[in-house]
This record gives C-alpha cells, structure tokens and sequence, in this order.
C-alpha cells in the first residue's frame, strides 16, 4: 500500500527540465536530488530501472536545461561506473565523457555554467586516473578567474594523484591570491609527494 | 472544634490575608497571629511565607500554608526528604539497602562537600552522599521541599526515590567508561522528555557507538548487527541496514563522534534505567582499543524555542552573489537583508511554526579565519562542526560549498543537544544551492537538516522502494514527498523543485522533545 503511494506520488511529480532531453522519471529525479546524501550506484541503477544509468547520467550531463540540482549529483555520480580496478579509470566511456564535460564548461561563463564545471572537474578527480594529461588539463584551470574553481581543481589535482602536477602546482602557489586555494594547494603538494611514479 | 477554629483561622491567614496582628517583616511575634496576614511567625520574627523549604533555612520544611515548620528528625531517623532532618542533618541514602522499596535513608549529619546542584561524579563529593545526573541530589517527598526553580522527580535506581532536579532545560553530565567495550547505566526520571547518549573515541580513525540497549522493562530496543569476522552470523551491508531500520531506536556508530538518542520513535520512551554497551570499533567494525568516552543529557521539561547561531565562512564572490543583492553574504548582511530575514528566516519560523515550535534567539558571526574550511569536504565536516561552540539550540554553517558536489546540507542525525564544539556540532549548508534555488527552498532545506538533527529520520529512504522496512519509526507519517522529512526534493507542477514541509502528529513530537529546546 506504502509503496504503491510512494509511486504515485512519484507519477505526480513535476519534471523540472521542460525541454529536457534526457528521461527524467520521477525515480530519477528523486535518487539525484537526494537531500542530505549521496545516492549508491544500487540506487542509480534501480532508479534507471531498464534504462542504462551510465547512458541515462551522461544525457543529463550534457542536458543544459535540466535543473542543476539533478545535474550536479548526475555528473559527479559518473566517477561509480568507472571500471573496477587501480587507476582503471583512465580509460573509457567514463573518463572520456568527463574530460569533455571539463572542456565544454569551461568556454562557458554563466554562474550555473561555473557550478556544471565544478562538478565535472570533481568527478575527473575522483577517475584518480593517475594520469598526467587529467592533471596537466586540471592545472590550466588554475588561470581560471572563479576562486572555486581554482580550488576544485587543485582538489581534484590531489586526487588525480599524478606527480607530474606538483611542479606547476608549487609555481602557481607564489601567485594565487586566495588563501583558500593556497591552502588546498599545500595540502595537494603534501599528497602529491606520496603518489607513484617519479 | 478547637483544630476547627485554627484550620479556618489558618485558611483565612493564607487566602484572605486576615488582619492578624498585622505585625510587618522583622516585627517580632509569638505566633503567626501576631504578624500580617501575608506574613509568618519564625524565630519569634515576622518574615514572608514560604514557598519551598530552603526559604525557611536548613532543619525546616515548608508546608502547604505557607509556614516553616521546624524538622524532627534527629540522626538516625529514617527519612524520604531533606526536610525530614534537623539542621546540620541531610537525608542519605545508605548504599543499595532498600527498605520498602525505597533507598533506605537515614537523617545524617551533613559531609562537609557540595550543597544540592553542586556538579560531582560521586556520592562523598555532595553534603548529603548523593550524587546524580553529575549533580549533588537533595532527596524530596514533594516539589515544595526543593528550592525554587528545582521540582521533585522520581530518580530511578534499583529502589527509586525522590530527587531535586531542575524543572526545565536539561541535565548534562559524563558517565565514566573504563574499557572499550563497556555497560553503562543510563537513568531516565519520570519527568524527562528525551534522553542523549553522546560517544566519542580520541582516535579518529576509530568508529564509536552503542553496541546494545535495553529498556528498563528489560526490551531489546536496539542492537548492532555484527560484522562477519566477530562471530556469526554476520552482517552484510543489507543486513546490517535491515537491523537498523527494525531498532526501536535508531542508532549506528561513526568515527570518531556518535549520538543516540531516546526516543526515536512516538512511543518507545519510559522513565527507568538503561542499560547500553558501549564500544569502540575499529574501521573495520571490529572491536576497538580506544575508550569512549560519554556524555549524557537528559531533556527535563518540553521545551518549544530553537536558538538558532548562523556561522559564516568566506561567501565574497561566490557564483551566486545575485542571490545576495550583488554583496558577499556574511553576518553583518544578514542581520539586515530581506532575502535573510524575510525569505529564508522567514520561511524557517513558518516550518517549524506548524510543528509547534519558535524560531527563538538567532546570533550571527563570521569565521573568516579558516580559509581551509570556506568549500567544504564532507570528509572535512567535522572540523568546521566543532567551531559551533553554543551548547544551547543548533549551530547552522554556510559554507561556499560542499563536495561531493550536488550535496546541498549535511548534518547529523541525530546531533549532539548541549554539546559545543564537538564533530557534530551543528549543520552546514552549501550557499552553491542558491544557483538554482530560492532563499525560501534554502530554509526548506535547512529545516529538513535541522530537524534531522532533532532526532528525526526520512519518512521514507531511497531505497524504500526495495526495502520496505527502510523507513522512519513513527508509526503515523506517511510516505509523503510533501513531508519534511523526504529523502528528497520535490515539485509541484510548475514549481521549482524543493523541500516539503508536512509533518505528522508523531514527528512533532519527536521535534518537541528534543534536547536543544529551550
């Protein structure tokens, strides 16, 4: 009784993204803009139901009229269905679509364009790729005039986890203004130290 | 005709302030016909009629007249209360021995330690060898015989008896935990309206909860599904999730900081002794090395205002400064701002205000020296948490933002009542939210968290669909998107997409019982 109410009120739920391309069911809609939590991949999925969720994420990344509530989480959700294994991510569907989401939103200037852009970087960070090219294309953000995006980058840098960032990271360091940046910068070169590779 | 004539004169005395012999405060008199109505003969003086015992001094009680009747009670005389005992006595409680089914006491002479309300952690440490709830006990027959402010609750312990305690707030004190995995003794008195278990391990990398609870009836109300390596048969994550959503009482251990709170549901509260195993555990979830340490607090009385202390990190030049008229949002601007007050505070007093609770007090500061804290890792929360330092309502962050990013609030549930600068010391919210919301569903979401943090859970979960039983445990809310406490946003037809703000019956009482009440 409890749950076929719950699944009509999911009918009875608005979608947000009139003109939206990507099939935004209300147990889409309800799993990415869970509140207070993060939604597990078993739930993406169940909530996909017979639709591929990696395919049905990557429609509402590049969606730019979805509402950002249900893109953000849908973005940063993509990192879940890398492949399994250590730095197995660098490659793939996944990892190609992240770098381009970083690329696209970052020719655009809108606030909400700002946000899209932290969540793909974000999401790139968590591939931990361990790939120079992600750091390399990461640390071109650090020119970017959004402090917050200066500080996701050098985040997401962190978590890369390439040591071919720490020299442009150590250099950019003298320059940034933002104390916040610069502290996530330090705490970067201290964990970039520890990273594999020479 | 004579104890007639002297209950009507006396009746007259308290309630017509008869004329008596109208002496006046420090008059000196024989007998309380002698003074003014509104008055008392004591020590051969006129002075004010009493309303609880300490007025009249030590050795005295204070009877329903008004009037300061000397105690009898001389050493060794059993007793119920502190009035019971001539001066220079208290009434104590000799070890477990009962009597009657009640502590036997005796009138004894005073130890030269704490008067009543003196904060202690043992029996020799209080005038009158008791100690409870971290506080020196005065034992009471009646609210009369406690001075004012204190009302007489019955203290449970293997005999219960009655104890002073303060008529409203709450009580705090720690109880000492020896070993990591340890029973501790929880006392609930009959006039509590909530009760807080608040467990933390030193260690960060270790986690810390309730391993059991038992109800003083003796009801499992809670139990730890146990990870596979401790014995079987184990828990995988379902099942452990299985458990937790079937406890009376909602609880899981964390790193570092963990609350439980009693009730977590509308009916499974009752005045009595709990008995709860304590224990660290290791990342893993197998037994830990650290020891806990825990504070409780009990709720005394309903309380209906919540304190609010906004906190801001360093917003100047956040994406969404339209939102904020173009200026950063700190504690100066929103002290002043209409979007603040109006749209969003607004909002907030009109949620809680339909589950019968005020928006009290609300402070404003900026934290503008921790950069480090200013875009905010969830991993991270605790170390801005613990810069809530009020021990009275909530602490509510507004950080740039929060990552993972898409997160819009975060907060414990439940949060620690009466506790400052702890992990889990308030809630944050990420101002990015205000890209694609209004200020008025930024106060829905603020008080879906807060509320949370009052004790209670989701309605329903996102995986209730395949879980029937992951709900919350109050039996009247139903599955509402509108609810509150839904796991997610939701629209109304050409709306944007928000909180709800529907609340059953239970779940206000659950908010009214909480701890951070005032």
């Amino acid at each position: 009784m409890r749950l076929r109410l719950l699944a009509c009120v999911g009918l009875l739920c608005a979608l947000p993204a009139s003109g939206s391309n990507a099939l935004l069911t209300p147990p889409v809609v309800q799993a990415l803009t869970s509140i207070d939590e993060v939604p597990s991949q078993t739930a993406l999925d169940t909530a996909f139901g017979s639709q591929v969720a990696i395919d049905g994420l990557k429609a509402i990344a590049d969606d730019p009229m979805v509402d950002l509530g249900i893109a953000l989480p849908a973005i940063r959700a993509l990192p879940a269905y890398c492949p399994r294994g250590p730095q197995a991510c660098g490659l793939g569907t996944v990892h190609d679509k992240l770098t381009s989401l970083v690329d696209g939103f970052t020719a655009l200037h809108q606030p909400q364009d700002s946000l899209r852009l932290r969540a793909a970087i974000e999401a790139l960070g968590a591939t931990r790729s361990g790939l120079a090219s992600d750091a390399a294309e990461l640390v071109a953000l650090l020119g970017n005039e959004s402090r917050d995006v200066r500080a996701a980058a050098v985040g997401a840098i962190r978590n890369i986890c390439s040591k071919a960032a720490i020299a442009p990271l150590s250099t950019h360091l003298f320059t940034e203004p933002s104390l916040q940046v610069r502290f996530a910068i330090t705490t970067a070169l201290r964990d970039l130290a520890q990273c594999p590779g020479g | 005709m004579f104890r007639g004539s002297l209950l009507v004169c006396t009746m007259l005395v308290v309630f017509a302030g008869c004329s008596g012999g109208g002496g006046v405060i420090g008059d000196s008199c024989r007998g309380n016909g002698d003074c003014d109505g509104t008055l008392q003969c004591l020590n051969h003086r006129c002075v004010a009629r009493c309303l609880r015992a300490p007025e009249c001094g030590d050795g005295y009680s204070c009877d329903q007249h008004g009037s300061c009747q000397l105690a009898t009670g001389q050493a060794g005389a059993a007793c119920q209360s502190e009035v019971d005992c001539a001066a220079g006595l208290s009434c104590q409680i000799h070890g477990a021995s009962v009597d009657n089914n009640r502590p036997l006491s005796t009138c004894s002479p005073d130890r030269a330690t704490g008067p009543s309300g003196t904060p202690c952690t043992v029996d020799s440490e209080c005038r009158n060898g008791t100690c409870g709830f971290g506080r020196c006990i005065d034992l009471c027959r009646q609210t009369r015989d406690c001075s004012i402010g204190n009302s007489c609750a019955i203290i449970p312990s293997n005999a219960p008896y009655g104890g002073c305690l303060p008529s409203a707030g709450r009580v705090v004190w720690s109880i000492p935990v020896t070993k990591p995995q340890d029973e501790i003794l929880l006392p609930v008195p009959d006039v509590a309206r909530s009760a807080q278990l608040v467990m933390s391990v030193d260690d960060p990398g270790q986690k810390v909860g309730a391993k059991s609870v038992l109800s003083p009836e003796g009801t499992r109300v809670y139990d730890l599904c146990s990870p596979p390596s401790a014995g079987p048969p184990g828990c995988d994550r379902t099942m452990a999730l299985d458990q937790y959503f079937k406890n009376q009482v909602r609880h899981q251990p964390a790193f570092s900081q963990s609350v439980l709170a009693l009730p977590s549901g509308a009916s499974t509260f009752e005045p009595g002794v709990y008995r709860v195993e304590v224990s660290s555990f290791q990342a893993n979830d197998e037994a830990g090395s650290a020891i806990p340490h825990v504070t409780a607090v009990v709720q005394l009385a309903a309380g209906s205002i919540l304190d609010l202390h906004f906190f801001f990190l360093d917003l100047a030049g956040h994406s969404c400064t339209a939102k904020t008229n173009n200026a950063p949002l700190d504690a100066s601007t929103a002290q002043s701002a209409g979007y603040f007050q109006q749209d969003y505070l607004g909002e907030l007093r009109t949620v809680f205000d339909s589950a019968g609770l005020e928006i009290g007090a609300t402070s404003y500061q900026d934290v503008l020296d921790h950069p480090e804290l200013d875009g905010l890792a969830v991993a991270d929360v605790g170390s801005l948490l613990r810069l809530g330092t009020f021990t009275t309502g909530i602490n509510v962050f507004f950080v740039r933002s929060l990552s993972p990013m898409g997160l819009q609030a975060f907060g414990p549930n439940p949060g620690p009542a009466g506790l400052g600068g702890t992990a889990q010391s308030g809630i944050v919210i990420a101002l990015d939210t205000l890209c694609y919301r209004s200020w008025t569903a930024l106060a829905r979401l603020t008080a879906h968290e807060l509320a949370r943090y009052m004790g209670l859970s989701h309605n329903v979960e996102l995986e209730t669909a395949q879980h029937s039983s992951w709900r919350d445990p109050i039996s009247d809310s139903d599955d509402s998107s509108n609810n509150l406490m839904f796991f997610s946003e939701h629209a109304e037809p050409g709306a944007e997409l928000s909180v709800g703000t529907e609340l059953s019956p239970g779940q206000r009482d659950i908010l009214m019982r909480s701890p951070v009440l005032r």
